[in-house]
């Protein structure tokens, strides 16, 4: 044996035997958020299946609808047709609810739904068989509205209820999720203001950099759904900036023909320079969660802002 | 019982409600009276 010891000790990294002796697992942590993402998607694709197969189920209204017609009865036409628009509204109402419900549990911050859809769409199908019994089957009133609620209570238990209550904690810092929501639809509106204006603007460079500004915009309220704390500072910022550079872009893209390209133009342009920096400043800063105050730089911009010739 | 169990079986019978309510539609609006033995060819 040569001085470089035995070889049966040394044993390459991809020979380790799954669960033997050296062999690291991955943290259970990560593994359960991959998990429940995938149980999430898997749960609103069944969703959607079942709410199609509804449908397709009422589909012999259609046929019946056919068959009235050749028969001569138009009333019956036209009940059957109604019977299964009514079907089509109860799962078109199920399906909104189902999309709302995702929208609240992918936020960490949400109101509940303002109608609950699920719940109205399970009404609407109990509705549509009871008549339907009534009607079309013609089994009588009780045995109608018995066959009804029976849907009814079959579509909740498949489906489920709405989410009735707003979602998120209250931070330490006092800031509840109302105040974070409301923040964040307000910089939102803002953001597709910027959006909207800049699609006016015939400059593509100038174009591009307002959507690097809103897309960084984006990041700035994801991180501060992620972590409220730092809303109170945060909030003067999104307001001053996104006011700024909503006034800015807007008047530049109402005057941008009348002037041509004047030093109006490097104004604006050196502006958005400015911005877009401060902007990915406030991004790092809430990444780092580093709390050396952006408020001078703010205001240094804010000033900068009223003076510049594209605001007045 | 677990609750995604109960969630199929409703469901189902969900499914089964819909699909009979209708499809006895469907056989009723040719003749327009009730099928029973009697009328049954």
């Amino acid at each position: 044996m040569s001085d470089s010891g035995d070889p049966q000790d040394y044993t390459p990294k991809s020979a380790t035997r799954f669960g033997g002796p050296g062999h690291q697992t991955t943290p259970p942590a990560m593994l359960n958020s991959a998990t429940r993402l995938d149980s999430r998607g898997q749960r609103s694709a069944r969703f959607r299946k079942r709410s199609w197969m509804i449908l397709i189920a009422a589909a012999p209204l259609l046929f019946a609808a056919i068959r009235s017609l050749s028969g001569g009865d138009a009333i019956g036409m036209g009940t059957n047709i109604g019977l299964f628009a009514l079907y089509a509204f109860s799962v078109f109402l199920i399906r909104q609810g189902g999309e709302a419900e995702d929208a609240y549990l992918d936020r960490t911050y949400a109101s509940p739904p303002a109608l609950p859809r699920k719940l109205l769409g399970s009404l609407g199908l109990g509705v549509a068989t009871a008549l339907t019994g009534l009607f079309g089957w013609d089994i009588g009133i009780v045995q109608s509205i018995g066959l009804g609620v029976l849907a009814a209570g079959a579509s909740v238990a498949t489906f489920g209820f709405d989410p009735m209550k707003a979602k998120g904690e209250i931070s330490l810092s006092g800031v509840t999720p109302q105040m974070v929501e409301d923040a964040i639809d307000e910089a939102e509106e803002r953001l597709e203001g910027i959006d909207r204006a800049a699609a006016d603007i015939a400059d593509r460079p100038l174009r591009d950099r307002l959507g690097k500004i809103t897309a960084r915009g984006r990041d700035i309220l994801r991180r501060i759904e992620e972590d409220p704390s730092d809303l109170r500072r945060a909030r003067k910022f999104l307001k001053v900036y996104l006011d700024g550079a909503l006034e800015a872009t807007r008047k530049y893209a109402r005057s941008q023909h009348d002037l041509g390209d004047s030093d109006m133009y490097l104004k604006f342009r050196s502006l958005l320079d400015d911005m877009q920096q401060t902007f990915d400043q406030q991004h790092e800063k809430l990444l780092t969660n580093d709390r050396i105050d952006l408020d001078v730089e703010i205001d240094v911009l804010a000033e900068r802002l009223e003076r510049e010739t594209v605001l007045r | 019982m677990n609750a995604r169990l109960v969630r199929t079986l409703a469901f189902v019978a969900l499914m089964g409600i819909v699909f009979a309510a209708s499809c006895a539609t469907f056989v009723r609006a040719d003749t327009g009276a009730p099928v029973t033995m009697e009328t049954a060819p």
